[in-house]
């Protein structure tokens, strides 16, 4: 009749010995053994840390309805300015002119933010009036909530010339952030929430683009209007308007981010436990051999008396 | 020899002892000198007198000698010419009994002050290069201006009614005083002026005039003091003005209109009051045809004959003509009521759609001028249009309170959701009970669903959803049901938003931003506390009435670059920030005329203008806060460009350079030269170095330039625009936070104008520049004593892109001994400035800036007899090269006692002797082979210099940049003519250009000298590299984590050791 192994419990074996021995020695050399090497292992095998990390998020972007628009003409010093500064419309008195903007911000998703900008400007133009070069810079509010809340003025710029004088200009683009340091990942952000024109300036040098851009790419965080798909159409009828039309979608985006302390601890955490299972496991190995074996002396306490085991 | 004038000289000098030396001043006795001298051009001959007294002193002891005979003072002018101040001056004779009098002169012109002096030439005693006086001033004063000053139009004066009294302003140049001026004007027939009298200490007076024709007339205004010269009649009259009638305009308001209703309302309007009684119109509304609406709103259809109002008709069967009027056809318009109201209203009822244009038209019935006016109106009705809303009776809208609608889940609220129209049938909607039979069954289908109503949409968890983006698991997890008792799925019934409160409920929270200019176009007063101007703030302008009150304030302003380059014509100027800008403009016919940026006018003016004395123009407010009591003087001074070119863009462009060009320098002859061509003397006429700078001459002066008389404006001539503005530069005095003077230069111009073929690009150029009035103690460190303002490169150290100083050692001729530093412009260390030719005979010195490695090359162009002669070519580039960096020392610092060697540098140069002697190559057969065959080795062809500074210590908190050595060297070239294979090079006036460079490199050198790097230590010791340094074992808690604050790092760091501990604490595994 055949012999099975009907049932099976592990059983306690205690080892004991004094504070001072070689087998308590033993045992706390074991004990850094086990613990240590895996902390250098996780570090010395790179990303211990995870210093940076990313997260996407649909920013909530609004057109901030501020515009500033040149349209460079054929003849020498000739332009056609306006904008939706006060100030800067005083100091252009002689060049201003008023165009009709219509614009609108279509939530196509229903998420409750903006997908895009539809913009149409039309410049009423004389007849003998070429315009060869547009530039317009418009402003927008750029949130963002998922870690920390980020709130920042930022621009888009649209620009053209051409050789040929046109009627209408047509861009297609999304409005893009560039980052420069990690976005933080908690708190209130507001770094970058000033206005891009000075616009209570009174000064010309104040609107001058170079100064304009040169702040504003001085900050960590900006947008750009990536829009490499644009075309310029000439041809202005008699009595047409100069037309510039602006189709700008607000896209999805990676943010880079600088990690919180518990995020950190966490996942080294989780690096270090997955290698020091492996040394725990080893190590009992290491140390059941070396108990068992009475390779240092100690008092082995069974379960069971010593008749009954043998 | 030498005995003689041991003799001669003390016998001369006793006879003027004896005699004594006799000087002129001007002044009065006993020594009362005068420095200024003002005189009216009206003054009464009497007292256009320059006072002058003499004396006679011995040089020896200073003691007075009696005068003897008859002394005859004279004076001059030191300048002369249009504007400036001129007279014929008589000479007085003195005595010693009389030894003060007075030189009287006639004939006096106004003009800008000129220094006077006054000399005698009689006598022993008397000769003019010992007597002529210091200079002091002489101005004669412009006469005093009488002018016309209209309050609306610029000189036109406009009259209210004929051949009644009007009276006007006019202004006097100056407060009137001693007696009375009677002001007389006179015009063309038609007008007839009484005389009016200024009275004393006034500055304005009002003249009465009547206008009998009703044509404009020009008329103008004198003055002449009752007694005195103060006004007179010949040189007050001031510029001729228009008086007209004045011209009232009727227009009808909107001026064009498209309604669809059987009445609508226009506004008849007086654009200026008519004189006299209320005038009377008459107004009416036709149907017309299309063709002859042109010519009813050409000639209003009002003055050909009577309208006949016809009755409103209240029923559409009713046929009345005309089939359009006017309610109240008879307005009167007077000085009180400008406007009235006119309602259009269609007599007859519309049956059938139609399109109709109305001419709406008024005219006057009184009064002496024919007004007349007259719009279309685009009408379009349809017979449902033409329902009167305001006759129904069983409509009651309560339009405060909003309707309840009840649910309309439980209640039929439409029971035809096609029937949109009420009283109306609705086309495809069968359910509508508006409509006939007949008209169901012109109906191409019923509108389908329920009742005609539209569809609900499927949710998109219906199996039968069409939405795109089903998941993998959607054929297994949808839903399909039926619904048996729809109850629909309605919007929540909304209220309208009536209040305000409901409305700021509604965007509550929500961030919006909406098309507007909110800035303020004014800035808000100052506070009064500030006590002037302070940096960056706008310089701001006044002008005065003739109280002497601020009138109006202005900005000044000049033209500046906006934008990507574009010009604002009016941009402020900022207190103490300089402009130094130009801008680029066609000069078209528009722009020669009116107030563009060409006319004078347009800048600011003389403080002391005076011809016309009216419109006053704005002046330059000191200080904001004090009003007009603190007004700078301002001094324009107008120059006439007589060659206009450089104003002018070219529209030629030149030929690159094909003949030899080397330097623009010869050796001076007779001079010795070292063994590399270096002048070895540094005196004249040896050196090659031009101290002294160059000052700008500017154009002649306009011939109106007195300061007193207003610039004209630009007037085109043929083919030319004149006197068009193409320089302007202003020079602020300042003082702490006023504006103490603003010195003004405008260039003047005539200028061909643009043609259609031929456009002309005129660039005008501004300058605003701010001059410290400095009255304090002069800096410690003014090491050349100036009493101007002078820049530093920085203070202690150098600042970056400010001018490096460098200077050559001035030494005693005779024991060597050091004097001083020269650091002349010329004696500079500097680099080429070349033009667009590249040409290094006509490049300039470039000076060096601090901190901005550069480079910079010129051509010379030579052919095969200069690669002939390699010594003489390389000798003569060296000279030039050393010519361009000259300095043997360069100034440690921004600014450097020229007085004292520590503060300098030595600059070490590279050794060329071995070059030069050309030892090395002498015994080389090869090399001396190519040279003869247009094949020159080792030519210098640049220069290099290198400084070094480093960071010595820090001046409040910047660290302090010293310049602490610098080397030159030379660059080396191997030069041979690339001419290849055609036969080019066999004509001996073939050139190609060679380019001597010169460069400089700025190397940052730590202070103290580092230790020598072992090459295989790390060369970046800061890095982790690839994150695996044991400085960041312990990231969270080192300095470059910034995610979270250090603390909360920290404080969260021990409470994790302590979870450890305690988890250790529990669970005992050691136990």
């Amino acid at each position: 009749m055949a012999v099975y192994e009907v049932f099976s419990h592990p059983e306690l074996r205690r080892y004991k010995t004094h504070i001072c021995s070689k087998a308590s020695i033993i045992l706390v050399v074991v004990l850094f053994v086990t613990v240590i090497p895996p902390l250098f292992v996780v570090y010395r095998s790179y990303g211990f840390w995870l210093k940076e990390g990313f997260y996407e998020e649909t920013p909530d972007i609004e057109f901030k309805r501020q515009l500033l628009l040149v349209l460079e003409l054929e003849n020498e010093g000739d332009f056609i300015t306006y904008s939706t500064y006060q100030r800067y419309n005083q100091l252009q008195q002689q060049n201003l002119r008023v165009p009709l903007i219509q614009s609108r911000e279509e939530d196509w998703n229903r998420d409750g933010k903006a997908d895009g900008l539809d913009l149409h400007l039309e410049m009423p133009l004389q007849d003998p009036e070429k315009v060869t070069g547009v530039k317009l810079i418009l402003i927008f509010q750029y949130k963002l909530f998922r870690y920390s809340t980020f709130t920042m003025e930022c621009m888009a710029y649209i620009y053209h010339d051409s050789a040929k004088a046109g009627s209408k200009y047509e861009v297609f683009g999304d409005l893009k952030m560039s980052q420069r340091t990690p976005l933080a990942h908690r708190g209130t952000d507001d770094r970058f929430d000033t206005p891009v024109v000075n616009s209570a300036s009174v000064y010309a040098k104040d609107y001058e683009f170079s100064k304009i851009f040169k702040e504003y790419t001085a900050r960590n965080v900006t947008t750009y209007l990536q829009a490499p798909y644009t075309s310029w159409i000439t041809g202005r009828g008699a009595g047409q308007p100069f037309v510039i039309s602006a189709n700008i979608t607000y896209p999805e985006e990676r943010y880079l981010y600088t990690t919180g302390f518990w995020y950190m601890i966490k996942w080294g955490w989780i690096q270090y436990v997955s290698v020091l299972l492996i040394f725990l496991f080893l190590f009992d190995r290491v140390k059941v051999f070396i108990y068992q074996n009475q390779l240092v002396q100690t008092i082995v306490e069974t379960p069971f008396r010593k008749e009954k085991m043998q | 020899m030498s005995c003689i004038y041991y003799i001669l000289i003390p016998l001369l000098f006793q006879v003027i002892s004896s005699q004594g030396i006799g000087k002129v001043y001007i002044g009065t006795l006993p020594n009362n000198t005068v420095s200024s001298l003002s005189f009216n051009e009206n003054s009464v001959f009497a007292s256009r007198v320059i006072p002058v007294f003499i004396e006679n002193k011995n040089p020896v002891d200073n003691t007075d000698v009696p005068i003897t005979g008859n002394i005859v003072v004279g004076c001059e002018l030191s300048t002369s010419g249009s504007g400036f101040s001129s007279a014929t001056i008589q000479t007085v004779t003195l005595t010693q009994a009389n030894r003060g009098g007075n030189v009287q002169f006639s004939a006096p012109v106004k003009g800008q002050a000129v220094d006077i002096r006054c000399f005698s030439d009689s006598g022993l005693q008397f000769n003019k290069t010992e007597s002529i006086s210091s200079p002091s001033s002489f101005t004669i004063v412009s006469a005093p201006t009488v002018s016309i000053c209209p309050t609306g139009t610029k000189d036109v004066v406009v009259i209210n009614s004929q051949n009644t009294q009007y009276t006007f302003n006019v202004r006097l140049s100056d407060v009137v005083a001693g007696s009375p001026v009677t002001i007389t004007c006179t015009g063309g027939a038609g007008l007839t002026f009484l005389t009016a009298t200024a009275a004393i200490d006034s500055r304005e007076v009002q003249v009465t005039v009547t206008l009998t024709v009703n044509t404009p007339v020009t008329g103008t205004c004198s003055g002449q003091s009752q007694t005195g010269g103060q006004y007179q009649t010949a040189n007050s009259l001031g510029p001729a003005v228009t008086f007209q009638l004045v011209q009232p305009v009727v227009a009808l308001y909107p001026q064009s209109l498209s309604v669809a209703t059987t009445s609508f309302a226009t506004i008849l309007l007086l654009t200026s009051s008519v004189p006299g009684s209320a005038t009377t119109f008459r107004c009416r509304a036709d149907l017309l045809p299309l063709a002859s609406v042109e010519d009813a709103l050409q000639n209003p259809l009002c003055r050909a004959a009577t309208p006949t109002p016809g009755p409103t008709a209240d029923n559409a069967t009713d046929t009345v003509t005309p089939e359009w009027g006017i309610l109240t056809p008879e307005v009167n318009l007077d000085n009180s009521v400008h406007h009235a109201l006119l309602k259009a209203t269609r007599n007859v009822g519309v049956s059938a759609s139609v399109q109709e244009n109305v001419v709406v038209s008024c005219c006057n019935t009184t009064g002496p001028f024919t007004l007349e006016t007259a719009i279309l109106a685009h009408v379009s009705l349809t017979p449902n249009a033409t329902v009167d809303w305001e006759k129904s009776t069983d409509i009651n809208i309560n339009f405060t309170t909003p309707r309840t609608i009840q649910n309309v889940a439980f209640v039929e609220v439409a029971p035809c959701p096609c029937d949109l129209t009420g009283g109306v049938c609705d086309i495809n909607c069968c359910c509508d009970t508006d409509c006939t039979s007949s008209e169901q069954e012109t109906f191409s289908r019923c509108i389908p669903y329920l009742d005609g109503g539209q569809e609900a949409a499927l949710p998109e968890y219906m199996c039968d959803s069409k939405h795109f983006h089903k998941e993998d698991w959607f054929p297994l997890m949808c839903v399909t049901n039926e619904y048996n008792s729809l109850l629909g799925f309605f919007y929540q019934n909304e209220n309208n938003l009536r209040t305000t409160q409901s409305l700021l409920t509604k965007v509550n929270g929500k961030e919006s931003f909406t098309y507007k200019e909110d800035e303020e176009r004014v800035e808000p007063p100052a506070p009064a506390a500030k006590n002037g101007y302070s940096q960056n703030e706008k310089v701001l302008s006044v002008k005065t009435n003739a109280a002497g009150t601020a009138e109006r304030r202005g900005v000044v302003s000049l033209p500046q670059r906006i934008l990507s380059g574009e010009c604002s014509t009016t941009a402020p100027l900022q207190y103490l920030n300089d402009i130094d800008s130009d801008c680029s403009f066609q000069l078209t016919n528009a722009m020669c005329s009116g107030d563009s940026v060409f006319n004078a006018l347009s800048y600011i003016q003389s403080s002391t203008t005076r011809d016309p004395s009216c419109p006053s123009a704005f002046s330059i407010m000191g200080n904001p806060n004090t009003g007009t009591q603190n007004i700078a003087e301002t001094i324009v001074n107008y120059y006439c460009v007589t060659d206009a070119t450089s104003y002018i863009k070219s529209t030629t462009t030149a030929a690159p350079p094909s003949t030899r060009s080397l330097f623009n320098y010869t050796y001076p002859a007779g001079c010795p030269l070292d063994t590399c061509g270096r002048e070895t003397t540094n005196e004249l006429p040896c050196t090659g170095y031009v101290d002294g700078t160059t000052q700008e001459t500017l154009p002649p002066r306009c011939g109106f330039n007195d300061h007193y008389t207003q610039p004209p404006s630009p007037n085109i001539n043929g083919a030319t625009c004149e006197n068009a503005v193409v320089d302007v530069r202003y020079n602020f005095y300042w003082s702490g936070p006023n504006i103490l003077k603003l010195n003004a230069t405008v260039f003047l111009a005539n200028i061909v104008l643009s043609t259609p073929t031929n456009s002309v690009v005129v660039t005008q150029k501004y300058k605003a520049s701010f001059v410290n009035s400095f009255a304090g103690s002069p800096a410690e460190d003014n090491f050349y004593n100036v009493t101007t303002p002078f820049s530093r490169s920085g203070k202690p150290g150098y600042d970056i892109d400010k001018p490096m100083i460098s200077a050559m050692v001035i030494r005693n001729e005779t024991d060597n001994a050091f004097l001083y530093m020269n650091s002349n412009a010329s004696r500079q260390m500097a680099l080429w400035n070349t033009g667009f030719d590249g040409l290094c005979s006509n490049a300039g010195r470039r000076e060096i800036l601090f901190g901005k490695d550069t480079f910079t090359s010129c051509n010379i162009y030579i052919g095969t007899s200069d690669l002939e002669n390699c010594t003489d070519l390389s000798k003569l580039i060296i000279n030039r090269l050393d010519n361009l960096m000259p300095a043997e020392r360069i100034g440690r610092y921004g600014n450097n006692n020229p007085y004292g060697p520590a503060q300098w540098i030595e600059v070490l140069r590279e050794d060329l002797t071995s070059t030069c002697t050309n030892s090395l190559e002498a015994n080389n057969q090869t090399v001396l082979s190519w040279r003869f065959s247009g094949f020159c080795t080792d030519i210098i062809s640049g220069i290099n210099l290198d400084v070094m500074y480093g960071e010595s210590g820090k001046a409040n908190g910047v660290p302090t940049k010293e310049i602490i050595g610098a080397y030159v060297s030379y660059s080396k070239s191997t030069w041979q003519l690339t001419c290849g294979s055609g036969s080019l090079c066999t004509d001996p006036s073939y050139v190609e250009p060679f380019p001597i460079t010169a460069s400089v490199r700025f190397i940052k050198v730590p202070a103290n000298t580092p230790e020598p790097k072992i090459r295989w230590e790390e060369e970046h010791p800061d890095i982790c590299y690839q994150d695996v340094c044991w400085d960041n074992f312990i990231y969270p808690l080192v300095r470059g984590y910034t995610a979270e604050p250090r603390k909360y790092v920290l404080a969260m760091s021990l409470i994790l050791i302590l979870f450890l501990f305690g988890f250790l604490f529990i669970t005992r595994p050691w136990w």
